[in-house]
């Protein structure tokens, strides 16, 4: 199922805060468990996470350093900042508040 | 692989203003890309396909470089602010502060030895060889003949004025003139001594001169005890050989028992004697009354160093006396022979009050004092060995009270130089303890030395490869200009292509820095302060005012590196990471200086045994090794920094475009370097303090070897082949790298300069707020010692009390 542009685009950041928080981690591998996940279902183009990502780290919510992949490959890291938790902390509260509201109105409706 | 590299290029087009963030963005995209096609890849698709799979799922190029754009833009701007303030600030700073500090070492430098030129040898000439060399400055040179006379002198002291001061042919030139005056002969005498007896070497030559004086002299004074003495003294020491420890029980070894015997005769003969009568001391301030005061010496000064030099002669036969006699007695007391070693002990003590009667303030007052304590303690083992212990802890106490003058005494000196500017208080100190048989002051003072030496070689450190960096960058860009060079590399100065610019340029460092010594500073160091406070103020004036106009000038030279780099338009790193910096500052700031400052504590150092006069050149050699060292590594870690952190985007350095200074020629050249200091530095070591410590070719061998490593560093560093990733490499280090590196360094060196200031003040702090000073204001040059005279008078009525001898008409 694609999914409506304008509807995946507020999710983006607040997915890769997730999962730059649940461990150090790479643009290519971030892209690999978004699709495992969700089954490929959000169909990204794949270079449009690094804009999200060099926003990100702009605005300080993460912070990144080139070292060695075990594989021995160079790979440019990212890691979450504290400030980029408490932003993950909000985005995640604002969206369950969002979605409880959608749930709300449209469980409404169907009831 | 060409799909990439087009679309890559598509996607980061807009980031190009920003090369170091294109080339970091461009190397991420790349990776990514590399890892969905091999995963393609590796479920079954071409190779071809596989990339062009990479791609599609990566995105439209176009909208995908907007985005980019976009995401980057507040990141650019900030960098490209970052830029220009570094391009415009950094160069300017690091050249301001380089500045200050050089000239505030240069002043201080400056300060130093001109002050000790005048402290101990006023021949400016000779002034920098003898600190590097650590020769010995006797105070016997301080009243030399080439002081002009005054003017409207009579006859006689025109004659008196041009002799050459301690010398036998001034000596013999004075006996010619006047053959039975007793000052000259006492004075002929004391040179003969000196020149000809040879006293405290081996294989000591009496000569007939010397006999046929001391006969001459006691048919002219009989009471004179001086000629006993000094016949006793040189009999004695040319028929033992003295150690240097000064210790008592160590054994005498005697080489001609029936010499020692008939000086120890000498001896008991002497201090049967009124008086000991030298006229050293007169005939030497005669001598400086008739000569003007050397030029730009101060006029406090001169007299103190009159003063001190009045009583070389004296203190040389108190030191030798007292260094065999009370061994020897010792010895005897061991023997059984108590009798014996109490009376020679006995004459000896009253030889020491003999001089101490006459003795003004300083080195006599001084040495007087050592040597009784000397005869003191000696009197308590031999008391000790004939087991009349109340008698033995009397003389200990006697001893005791004797030292608390002598400590008294040196405490004078060092409040007396306290009068006088910082440092020349600083030096008198040094020098006028040295040998002070006091381990709390001993200590201290030494912690005192070591503050002002290694301040000293710091400021050499900091003025010499800087200044000698500045005008190799000239000449080796003249080099490479005249080879038009085109691979993008432009150093310092390179538009200024016409040899006579370049030339002006090298010349202008010492010129301009001549003329501000010799119109500023060179006039106002000779300024006679009228107090402590007024020379206070003149120096902080010269403090203030010369780096003021010297930076002025730094800055519009600085403007103008600055404006050569801001028209090009070369990648440059922005900065190679905090971690990298804090290693490159371990390894080769803070570990070496760590390293040095256990083996100033922990291992035995010369400095701290034998004081300053005779460790200088040894520090200086220290200080050598240690930068090279440090600067070694710190060009290996900075270079290695560098190249990890262009390898970070995929920026390969080859092997010849990259700087490695610990590997290849230049590593074998650096230790090579290394352990050829290393070895002179082993081979010339020479613990004894009578010795200059480092032979001048030693030093100047040193010195060539770490300067040759230098220049053959910094040339292969401009050599380096230059394009592409080692054009960022060298453009990183040089724009980047290099100012922070020495702005490090200089704050480092001035953190450490101030550290060391403020040891040598506690250092001083600490001997004048010792709690013996009993006549401190009496026992001042200026009351011309009259409380230690006094003291000495008591003593000598104790001792004709006690040997019922008569007192003196």
């Amino acid at each position: 199922m694609k999914f409506d542009k304008e509807l995946t685009k507020g999710s983006t950041a607040l997915i890769v805060l997730q999962l730059v928080q649940e461990g150090e981690t790479y643009g290519y591998e971030i892209v690999k468990v978004v699709n495992e996940r969700t089954n490929g279902r959000f169909e990204w183009k794949e270079g449009t996470l690094y804009p999200c990502l060099h926003r990100m780290e702009g605005a300080g919510l993460l912070a990144a350093h080139w070292r060695d992949a075990p594989t021995g490959k160079k790979r440019k890291y990212y890691r979450i900042t504290r400030k980029g938790r408490t932003e993950l902390s909000r985005r995640t509260a604002e969206w369950h508040e969002f979605s409880t509201a959608v749930d709300a109105v449209l469980m409404g409706a169907m009831s | 692989m060409p799909q990439f590299d087009d679309y890559i290029s598509a996607v980061t087009r807009r980031l190009r203003p920003d090369a170091e963030l294109q080339m970091d963005i461009a190397h991420e995209l790349r990776t990514h890309l590399e890892d969905t096609a091999e995963a393609a890849h590796a479920g079954g698709m071409d190779e071809d396909a596989s990339q062009s799979e990479a791609v599609r799922a990566f995105g439209d190029a176009d909208e995908l470089a907007d985005k980019l754009f976009e995401a980057n833009r507040r990141r650019m701007r900030l960098r490209a602010v970052l830029k220009w303030a570094a391009r415009v600030t950094l160069m300017p700073a690091v050249l301001l502060v380089t500045m200050l500090v050089l000239t505030l070492a240069a002043v201080d430098l400056a300060t130093t030895l001109a002050l000790y030129d005048h402290a101990f040898s006023y021949s400016r000439r000779s002034i920098l060889p003898r600190l590097l060399w650590g020769s010995h400055c006797p105070a016997d040179s301080l009243i030399e003949s080439h002081t002009p006379p005054r003017s409207g002198l009579t006859e006689d002291e025109l004659f008196f004025a041009e002799q050459e001061d301690w010398s036998v042919e001034s000596g013999e030139a004075l006996v010619a003139r006047s053959p039975t005056t007793p000052r000259y002969h006492a004075y002929y005498t004391l040179m003969l001594y000196f020149h000809e007896v040879d006293v405290g070497q081996e294989g000591a030559d009496w000569t007939s001169h010397f006999q046929a004086a001391i006969a001459r002299g006691k048919e002219l004074e009989p009471e004179n005890a001086l000629y006993d003495i000094l016949e006793a003294t040189a009999l004695i020491s040319s028929s033992a050989t003295v150690p240097y420890e000064s210790d008592l029980v160590t054994d005498l070894e005697i080489t001609d028992r029936d010499a020692f015997a008939r000086g120890i005769a000498g001896l008991r003969r002497a201090a049967q004697k009124d008086a000991v009568r030298t006229y050293a001391g007169d005939l030497r301030q005669e001598r400086s009354n008739v000569r003007r005061t050397p030029d730009g010496l101060a006029e406090q000064t001169w007299t103190l160093l009159r003063a001190y030099g009045r009583y070389a002669s004296e203190v040389m036969i108190l030191y030798h006396l007292s260094r065999a006699t009370p061994r020897y007695a010792v010895t005897l007391a061991g023997e059984g022979e108590i009798a014996e070693a109490l009376e020679l002990l006995d004459a000896v003590e009253r030889i020491c009050i003999m001089f101490g009667v006459q003795s003004d303030m300083g080195v006599m007052s001084r040495t007087v004092q050592q040597s009784l304590i000397r005869v003191l303690a000696g009197r308590a083992l031999v008391l000790e060995e004939a087991g009349r212990t109340d008698a033995a802890a009397a003389a200990r106490e006697a001893a005791a009270a004797e030292h608390a003058t002598l400590r008294a005494i040196v405490q004078a000196w060092i409040r007396h130089g306290d009068q006088f500017t910082t440092h020349s208080s600083k030096l008198l100190l040094i020098f006028g303890s040295q040998r002070f048989d006091d381990p709390v002051l001993i200590a201290e003072t030494r912690r005192a030395e070591l503050s002002v030496a290694l301040r000293t070689a710091l400021s050499l450190v900091l003025l010499a490869p800087l200044l000698g960096a500045l005008v190799l960058s000239v000449l080796s860009t003249r080099y490479l200009a005249s080879r038009r060079r085109s691979d993008g590399w432009t150093p310092f100065f390179s538009s200024w292509r016409r040899p006579p610019r370049a030339v002006l340029w090298v010349l202008a460092v010492p010129v301009v820095g001549g003329l501000i010594w010799f119109c500023v500073l060179a006039p106002l160091l000779e300024f006679s302060p009228i107090s402590r406070h007024g020379w206070q103020a003149v120096q902080l004036a010269l403090l203030i005012s010369v780096p003021i106009g010297i930076a002025a000038l730094s800055v519009l030279v600085a403007a103008r590196v600055s404006l050569r780099y801001a028209q090009e338009d070369r990648a440059l790193l922005l900065f190679i990471g905090w971690k990298r910096l804090a290693r490159i500052m371990l390894w080769s700031v803070a570990a070496p200086a760590a390293a040095y400052a256990v083996w100033l504590c922990v291992l035995p150092n010369p400095l701290l045994q034998y004081g300053l006069p005779h460790s200088f050149g040894r520090l200086a050699f220290d200080v050598a090794l240690l930068s090279i060292v440090s600067g070694g590594t710190l060009l290996h870690q900075a270079c290695r920094a560098i190249r990890e952190r262009l390898a970070d985007f995929g920026e390969e350095l080859p092997a010849d475009r990259y700087f490695r200074p610990l590997h290849g020629r230049w590593g074998v050249a650096r230790t090579v370097v290394v352990l050829a200091i290393a070895t002179l530095y082993i081979a010339t070591w020479t613990p004894t303090p009578d010795l200059t410590v480092l032979p001048p070719a030693s030093l100047a061998a040193a010195g060539a070897l770490v300067a040759g490593w230098s220049l053959y560093t910094l040339w292969q560093f401009l050599r380096l082949r230059s394009d592409g990733a080692a054009s960022r490499f060298r453009g990183t280090f040089v724009r980047s790298l290099l100012p922070i590196l020495i702005v490090w360094l200089l704050a480092a060196g001035a953190v450490v300069h101030t550290t060391l200031r403020w040891t040598e003040r506690r250092a001083i702090g600490a001997i004048n707020q010792s709690d013996y000073r009993p006549f401190e204001d009496e026992l001042s040059l200026d009351s011309g010692g009259a409380a230690f005279r006094e003291h000495h008078r008591e003593l000598d009525r104790r001792w004709r009390e006690e040997h019922q001898a008569p007192e003196p008409e």
